[in-house]
């Protein structure tokens, strides 16, 4: 009856994964559930079998270890000489006494991990859809190194981390606002920096220890037009240059450093109302950086996890309510925000005669 | 030989906070005005509009005669603006005949509806709005600077420092007396 029920939950799980490469649309997305709705009793798994044989493992390891380090030797003799006498055999594999109960923990994790990485894998890529979804996105298809070197000629932000840089995920989108419309690319930039230190002993000895550090940058690139050769930092500089330009603004003069191509540039572009939106945005996100490259491109990035990706708080054990979750419309309210702060500058910045 | 030492250091850190702190407060003082250069060259960005303003007045000028008086009134209070001197009076004035103008436009789009069809209209609107956007944060970018001068005047060890090297005043901030006429309570700063 057990088994059964878990392998009906595989054949479920299988079935809504094929399904869900083929969801292009918000009824399509809800459809996909419509199994899960039809489920009798929870979709969780029983998990009673790769609990005990983890325990168990654990258990007879430690009584192993107890037994051979002695601290059984307070027991009757009759009832050590027993314990001995059954895990004498063990002493003749050929890995050793603990190699079964190793083996039997392994397995019994490997279990308990794969069935919790299946149903979580299945409902973060149900979510990730409906993020898509909700945000009209588009994934697109590329290769992560590739991509990375390729944004990082038209762009220094790209130009970060020694040992590996790649775009893990990118997406089109396009915003409409009251005045000006624009198609933009969502990514997520990882890169990683390689760090060697060599540290000497007492006895003169040298160590060499490797560390790989990981960031991820989330960010839009958008065709903006209106200026080119501005920098404007509030965090740390990857190669870009120019002249350095301070607005009046004291607190914008705390948040961001300016580097633009031609002092014109910066004080065409610094009208007020766009240091008063950058200020606004800059206390919203965390780490924004702005470059305008000489092709009157825009990227915008910055260090929030959130920007690109909200984490799912429900899981399908309540198909019901995870149901209604998607239902919801699910805003990415920082990529919102950053938006919103483009369209202004493109309000401000264009020639209404 | 060693207090001597103490001594000196002590007296070379009182030496460079003293400095730190005066460079400071001109630093403040000086971002303060060119905030508030800015604010005036925002207001001046309305000569931009006054041209389009008269044709849109002119058209309309038979039935709305005053429109053109009041963009009189604005040209000639634009040209008493300066940004040498601190003056929020003559902002507050300029700001006024703005808003009267506006109110103008707003009475005749009223009269004359088919003026929200007309392309110059339409960008005037724009250009007016983004202009009225421009000089609110820039007088919103004026008083926080303010506010972070005065501070720094005011506080202690800065207020020491001001009166015996730098010797600066309190600045006012901007504000807008028509809007604040509206409001019963009066903080008793």
């Amino acid at each position: 009856m057990t088994t059964s029920n878990n392998q009906k939950i595989d054949q479920l799980l299988r079935s809504m994964k094929q399904s869900l490469a083929g969801v292009d649309d918000e009824t399509s997305l809800y459809a996909l559930l419509q199994p899960a709705l039809n489920f009798h009793g929870p979709i969780r798994y029983n998990n009673r079998w790769p609990w005990s044989m983890t325990l168990g493992g654990l258990l007879l390891m430690l009584l192993l270890w107890l037994l051979d380090s002695g601290q059984l030797n307070a027991l009757p003799p009759e009832m050590l000489n027993g314990l001995w006498w059954l895990v004498r055999p063990l002493y003749q594999l050929p890995f050793g006494p603990w190699s079964p109960f190793v083996l039997l923990t392994v397995i019994g994790i490997w279990l308990l991990l794969s069935r919790y990485q299946r149903l979580k894998g299945l409902v973060d890529s149900i979510w990730h859809k409906n993020l898509l979804l909700d945000n009209q996105l588009q994934e697109l298809s590329c290769q992560p190194e590739a991509k990375a070197r390729e944004f990082e000629r038209r762009f220094f932000e790209f130009n970060r981390g020694n040992h590996k840089r790649s775009i893990d995920w990118l997406c089109q989108g396009h915003y409409q606002g009251e005045q000006h419309q624009f198609d933009y690319q969502l990514f997520d930039f990882h890169y990683v920096d390689k760090h060697t230190t060599t540290t000497t002993d007492s006895k003169g000895r040298s160590h060499t220890r490797t560390t790989y550090s990981h960031y991820h940058r989330y960010g839009v690139i958008m065709s903006f037009g209106f200026t080119r050769d501005l920098n404007i930092l509030g965090y740390s500089n990857s190669g870009q240059r120019g002249i350095k330009w301070e607005p009046a603004s004291l607190e914008f003069r705390k948040q961001f450093k300016v580097l633009a191509g031609s002092e014109m540039t910066a004080a065409k572009f610094f009208k007020p109302a766009v240091v008063e939106q950058l200020q606004q945005l800059g206390q919203k996100l965390r780490k924004l950086n702005l470059e305008f490259n000489s092709q009157a491109e825009l990227c915008l990035t910055v260090a929030d996890s959130d920007f690109a990706n909200v984490p799912c708080p429900l899981g399908l054990e309540d198909a019901q309510a995870f149901l209604s979750l998607l239902q919801q419309q699910t805003r990415l309210v920082k990529l919102d925000a950053a938006l919103h702060t483009i369209h202004q500058l493109l309000v401000y910045n264009d020639n209404n005669f | 030989m060693s207090s001597l030492l103490v001594l000196v250091i002590l007296l070379a850190a009182a030496v460079l906070a003293v400095i730190v702190i005066h460079n400071s407060i001109i630093g403040r003082y000086n971002a303060t005005q060119r905030a508030w250069s800015d604010v005036i060259a925002q207001e001046r960005q309305k000569n931009k509009i006054l041209p389009s303003l008269e044709q849109v007045a002119a058209q309309y000028s038979e039935y709305e005669k005053s429109l053109l008086e009041k963009v009189t009134a604005l040209r000639s209070s634009l040209a008493a603006l300066s940004s040498d001197t601190i003056d929020t009076k003559s902002l507050a004035k300029a700001e006024g005949h703005m808003s009267e103008v506006v109110k103008g436009l707003n009475i005749a789009v009223e009269a004359y509806p088919e003026l929200k069809a007309n392309e110059l209209f339409s960008k005037l609107m724009h250009e007016i709005t983004e202009q009225q956007e421009n000089i609110g944060a820039a007088v919103r970018i004026f008083n926080r600077n303010v506010e972070l001068f005065n501070t720094g005047i005011e506080v202690f060890p800065n207020s020491m420092v001001n009166n015996m090297f730098t010797h600066k005043h309190r600045l006012d901030t901007f504000d807008d007396s028509e809007a604040s006429a509206g409001f019963e309570y009066k903080p008793n700063f």
